[in-house]
């Protein structure tokens, strides 16, 4: 689809057309190599066949008619077996190389290859977990995307993080995930470090709510309660909290529709509607995860989601990222995060206050946008409610 | 040489561009038109005469000259000449110069007289004033685009013309001729060693024939290796056709089955294509040589012994075999289907791998990959158990059935051992042919279920070959009051869906209008876009461009005039260059214009930084499996791809979503400087 609205098919037609000439010019030469090792064969097989009858058929003495026949039978057969098993001896190189495609993945570096094998209890379920973070790096390509000296939140702690982009939000959430594990210094959950048992164990107690959380290509019913042991008890409740109720009327069989490979009957404000909803079933998490969580949703809609996840969630320790910079101010607590480091750290009324912060020209951008920049007169503003059109007509 | 009136007489008004592109198509001998490849001459391209660019593009429709402009029919370039389609419908030679010059003339007329003047004033001698005023022209205007046209293809031909231009049939017909001149000298081998066995004459032309069979035997490894090259040789060729159409056939999906099935199953069916090669080709050639050695073999026996007993059991044993075949293709159906619902799940874990690791545990995450390798293992034992009563039972039970019978004539057969040794060959002859036919058929089995796999993908790209032809004129240049992109009674509804999501939606959009639209989610933007940008067609009312309807047009030239960036979850980073990525719409390989232009908007979309930390800078290579990009670079990298393909209209969707407010400022500000007219789909 991607290529179609671009134009690209002839672009990437060329591309391809390369690839294939590349392929053609590969199996010709295989083939010669084929059909050389072929001919040494027969020419091999049939002298030496043609041989052993010379000397049979020239020693002296009668012969019997029978004995001749088997004779040159065996004699034209046993190259037509050594050329049988040639074309299968040529197929190795073939399913050798396609054995090694497939078994590739299983040579990937395991998750769960030190640590005791069993579940370490960090903290009980339902605690909300502090997290540590002292002298750590990650590192990725070579580069080092995201530094952080020291940091620290504390359980039940709501705390805010806001950058431009390609700063490195993301990846101090992945270290928190897992994505990243720090090439030096050390995280540290409930005051141990993150080793890979302790983060098996983090994640059963983690809701993460971000764009990228994968939808299946199953049902909205078991979309919402993946990842639960047993089917949901109260899934409509769940659905309401997350606004879901009117994407369910417009659903042909309800919950049991399936949303299409990686969600895609769904739309975007939809498909993070759904996310949402499967955070919202999952019980008493420690941790709370949210990475741009209501994106394609409308502004008041996203104020009013995400004051009802931190209501639903005010006991655990909630981070989120988000460029809805004024509603970081209900927070108590804001980071902000700049070219891989975390520049400003505190109330977000304090940064507010003072004149030359990041957070503050944030703030005035954002300020700028809503107050200028889309409701300028150069807009001419349509509406798209229930499937019809009303214009508002140009906005000063 | 003609002069400049000739060029009068080939300018075609822009309603007859039809019948000019079916002139110019039969004077280039293209037959059969295919989708036409749209391009821009700029000045720089035609002064100071048609430059290597311009010429690239022919056969071509070309509109030149200002304002709404006329046509002229390209047909191909000679020498300083360039072949016209002249009015009254035949072809005539114009020079390639005057024709530049008619090009270059509207954009040069304003510039020309201040340039002049100034070179006057300069003081430039009178000899080289012409050249410095070319010069100080061309430097000027040289990126202003001064011609726009399309480019005339062949039509893509259907997947059988495909096949025999490569010249499958001419293959097939010498493998089949070298095949049977193999059994024959197989026989003869037999014919003369046999005679010469049963002779009782040890003397004399022993020598002799020895030669003869050696000379045969030399001969029938020659035609052997003659066949296997050729056979070779048109799997190759087959391949290569077979893959360049299940290229074109992915293009051509239509949106909604993409858009249910996705990767997983689209990534599958490409892996079918493979087995399908290999399967059909192999096990085709063998089930001929089968049947044909079968029926011979059937001569054979008639002419021998026992005919009256062994043909019927022939018979008998071929009508078993084909009851046992029909067995192992109802289980190689019913397995087949188990793999590829399992490559689907495969590839769909792959692809949400994060999400799985994320938020299931793991326990948990193999109860279902049991349940569905436990039913892979049982239809697998079935059907190896039918695939081995198939390929050792037919073939030694026909041996043993067909020996067992021959046995009461064993006593006779030293009064007639000539009849008695043709009923044994023949027995060995039907022995072999079994054996082959039934290694043939699972491959010719498995080949069909794989071709019901991939058969759309190919009639796709049939479809994709004719083109609606356009009745009205394909480049308008609206009045700037006018609308250029109007829509009345618009409506769409997704299949499956009982309620419509749009009804009766209105819209003009002129030019140089910002539009932007807003409304709750789920509400119907997107789908709205994709009906503005082609992407889809509505189910009611009408689309018109500058007062041609969309249905007139084309959906091939409507897109390309609108254009859109998709949302971010349905757009994507190919795994090829970042330059790539950006120019894909424009130019590929690129120009040294496309690249400076490129780098230009990037720095406005503040992707400098990026740039500068990428190692290979706009060559490295993103995508899945190369550098990552943020969010908020992705969104930007799309809005420079959509900024830098030439449009008329652009549709941006939530492309701001994923930015902080300072980053949308200059990403704003770059979109509202380059894009003339825009509709943007945003919460604000």
């Amino acid at each position: 689809m991607t290529v179609r609205t671009h134009g690209a098919e002839p672009a990437l037609a060329r591309e391809h057309q390369d690839r294939l000439g590349e392929w053609v010019r590969a199996a010709r030469a295989a083939l010669n190599a084929a059909l050389a090792a072929e001919t040494v064969q027969a020419v091999v097989g049939f002298g030496l066949g043609a041989w052993l009858l010379v000397g049979y058929f020239g020693r002296a003495g009668t012969h019997d008619a029978g004995t001749g026949l088997l004779a040159v039978y065996w004699a034209l057969s046993l190259p037509m077996l050594g050329y049988e098993l040639a074309l299968h001896v040529q197929q190795v190189p073939a399913q050798r190389s396609l054995t090694l495609r497939v078994v590739e993945p299983l040579g990937a570096p395991e998750e769960h290859e030190d640590g005791d094998g069993g579940v370490v209890a960090v903290g009980q379920v339902g605690d909300a977990v502090s997290i540590e973070m002292q002298d750590v790096r990650v590192v990725a390509a070579g580069h080092e995307i995201l530094e952080v000296g020291a940091l620290s939140i504390h359980p039940g702690e709501h705390v805010a993080i806001v950058g431009p982009s390609g700063a490195g939000k993301s990846s101090l959430v992945g270290l928190l995930l897992g994505w990243h594990r720090p090439a030096s210094g050390s995280v540290t959950i409930d005051g141990r470090p993150l080793g890979l048992a302790e983060l098996e164990a983090l994640r059963r107690r983690t809701v993460w709510v971000d764009p990228t959380v994968y939808l299946w290509n199953r049902s909205l019913a078991a979309n919402l309660g993946f990842g639960l042991p047993e089917a949901p008890p109260d899934l409509a409740a769940a659905m309401t909290d997350a606004d879901l109720d009117e994407v369910l009327r417009r659903l042909p069989q309800g919950a049991e529709t399936s949303l299409g490979e990686a969600g895609g009957l769904l739309s975007g404000g939809e498909g993070q509607r759904v996310r949402f909803g499967r955070g919202v079933l999952r019980p008493d998490p420690g941790l709370v995860i949210l990475d741009e969580p209501f994106r394609g949703l409308a502004r008041e809609q996203r104020a009013a989601l995400l004051a009802r996840a931190r209501r639903r969630w005010s006991d655990a320790t909630l981070v989120c990222v988000t460029h809805d910079i004024g509603e970081t101010e209900r927070f108590a607590r804001v980071l902000v995060v700049a070219e891989g480091k975390i520049v400003e750290d505190g109330a977000p009324a304090k940064l507010r206050a003072q004149p030359d912060s990041r957070y503050a020209s944030l703030l005035k951008a954002e300020e700028r946008l809503r107050a200028s920049a889309w409701s300028a007169a150069a807009w001419r503003r349509v509406r798209l409610e229930n499937g019809r059109i009303k214009e508002d007509g140009p906005s000063g | 040489m003609a002069d400049a009136v000739d060029i009068q007489s080939c300018l075609w008004p822009l309603d007859r561009r039809d019948e000019l592109a079916a002139r110019v198509a039969g004077a280039a001998g293209l037959g059969a038109l295919g989708p036409a490849e749209r391009f821009e001459w700029s000045y720089a391209d035609v002064a100071p005469s048609l430059g290597a660019r311009a010429r690239a593009s022919a056969p071509a429709v070309v509109r030149v000259g200002a304002g709404a402009g006329a046509l002229v029919g390209v047909v191909g370039y000679a020498d300083d000449g360039v072949r016209l389609v002249a009015r009254d419908g035949g072809a005539v030679v114009c020079d390639a110069a005057m024709l530049a010059v008619h090009v270059r003339a509207p954009v040069e007329a304003e510039a020309r007289p201040g340039i002049e003047e100034t070179v006057a004033r300069a003081g430039v001698d009178a000899v080289r004033a012409a050249a410095v005023a070319e010069a100080l022209l061309r430097a000027s205007l040289g990126a202003e685009r001064v011609a726009e046209g399309e480019r005339l293809h062949r039509a893509r031909p259907s997947m059988w013309a495909a096949l025999k231009a490569v010249g499958i049939q001419r293959r097939i017909a010498t493998a089949v001729v070298g095949y049977v001149a193999q059994l024959a000298l197989v026989a003869g081998v037999w014919a003369a060693v046999g005679a010469r066995a049963v002779a009782t004459d040890a003397s004399g032309g022993q020598r002799g024939s020895f030669g003869a069979v050696a000379l045969i035997i030399a001969a029938l490894v020659g035609v052997r290796l003659a066949s296997s090259w050729i056979a070779g040789r048109l799997a190759i060729d087959a391949g290569q056709a077979l893959r360049d159409r299940l290229l074109h056939g992915l293009l051509a999906l239509d949106t909604e089955s993409t858009r249910a099935q996705g990767i997983g199953q689209l990534l599958g069916r490409v892996v079918e294509t493979e087995a399908l090669e290999s399967l059909a080709l192999g096990g085709g050639l063998m089930a001929a040589s089968g049947a044909f050695e079968l029926v011979t073999a059937a001569v054979i026996l008639w002419l021998g012994v026992a005919a009256a007993w062994q043909l019927p059991l022939l018979g008998v044993w071929c009508a078993g075999a084909a009851l046992l075949a029909a067995m192992v293709q109802r289980a190689l159906a019913r397995w087949s289907a188990e793999r590829v619902a399992m490559t689907h799940d495969l590839v769909e874990r792959m692809v949400g791998q994060r999400t799985l690791v994320a938020q299931q545990s793991a326990p948990q995450r193999h109860l279902e990959e049991e349940a569905a390798l436990a039913r892979y293992a049982r239809t697998g034992r079935r059907l190896d158990g039918a695939v081995a009563l198939l390929a050792t039972a037919v073939p030694r039970g026909w041996l043993l059935a067909a020996v067992a019978v021959l046995a009461p004539w064993l006593a006779a057969a030293g009064s007639r051992p000539g009849a008695f040794a043709i009923s044994l060959g023949g027995t060995l002859l039907a022995y072999g042919a079994l054996r082959k036919l039934a290694q043939a058929f699972p491959a010719l089995g498995a080949a069909a279920i794989a071709w019901r796999q991939v058969a759309d993908m190919f009639a796709g790209a049939d479809q994709a070959a004719t083109v609606p032809p356009a009745s009205a004129a394909g480049g308008p240049a609206a009045a700037p009051e006018a609308a250029l992109i109007s829509a009345r009674d618009l409506g769409f509804r997704y299949p499956g869906r009982e309620q419509p999501v749009l009804k009766d939606c209105a819209l003009d959009i002129r030019r140089g209008e910002r539009v932007l639209l807003e409304g709750p989610s789920g509400g119907g933007k997107s789908t709205l876009g994709a009906l503005l940008v082609g992407l889809r067609v509505p189910d009611a009312g009408r689309l018109t461009m500058a007062g041609v309807d969309q249905r007139d047009l084309g959906l091939a030239r409507w897109r390309g005039r609108v254009g859109a960036a998709p949302q971010f979850h349905e757009n994507h980073v190919f795994s090829q260059s970042f330059l790539f990525n950006l120019l894909l719409g424009r130019a590929w390989p690129p120009r040294r214009e496309d690249v400076v232009e490129a780098e230009a908007i990037l720095r406005e979309l503040d992707l400098g930084p990026l740039l500068a930390r990428m190692p290979s800078g706009l060559e490295q290579l993103v995508g899945d499996s190369g550098w990552q990009l943020s969010h908020g670079e992705r969104s930007r990298l799309f809005i420079a791809r959509s900024l830098l393909q030439p449009l008329d209209v652009r549709v941006l969707d939530e492309s701001f979503a994923a930015l902080d407010p300072e980053t949308l400022e200059k990403a704003l500000a770059c979109v509202l400087k380059r894009a003339e007219t825009l509709v943007v789909i945003a919460h604000p």
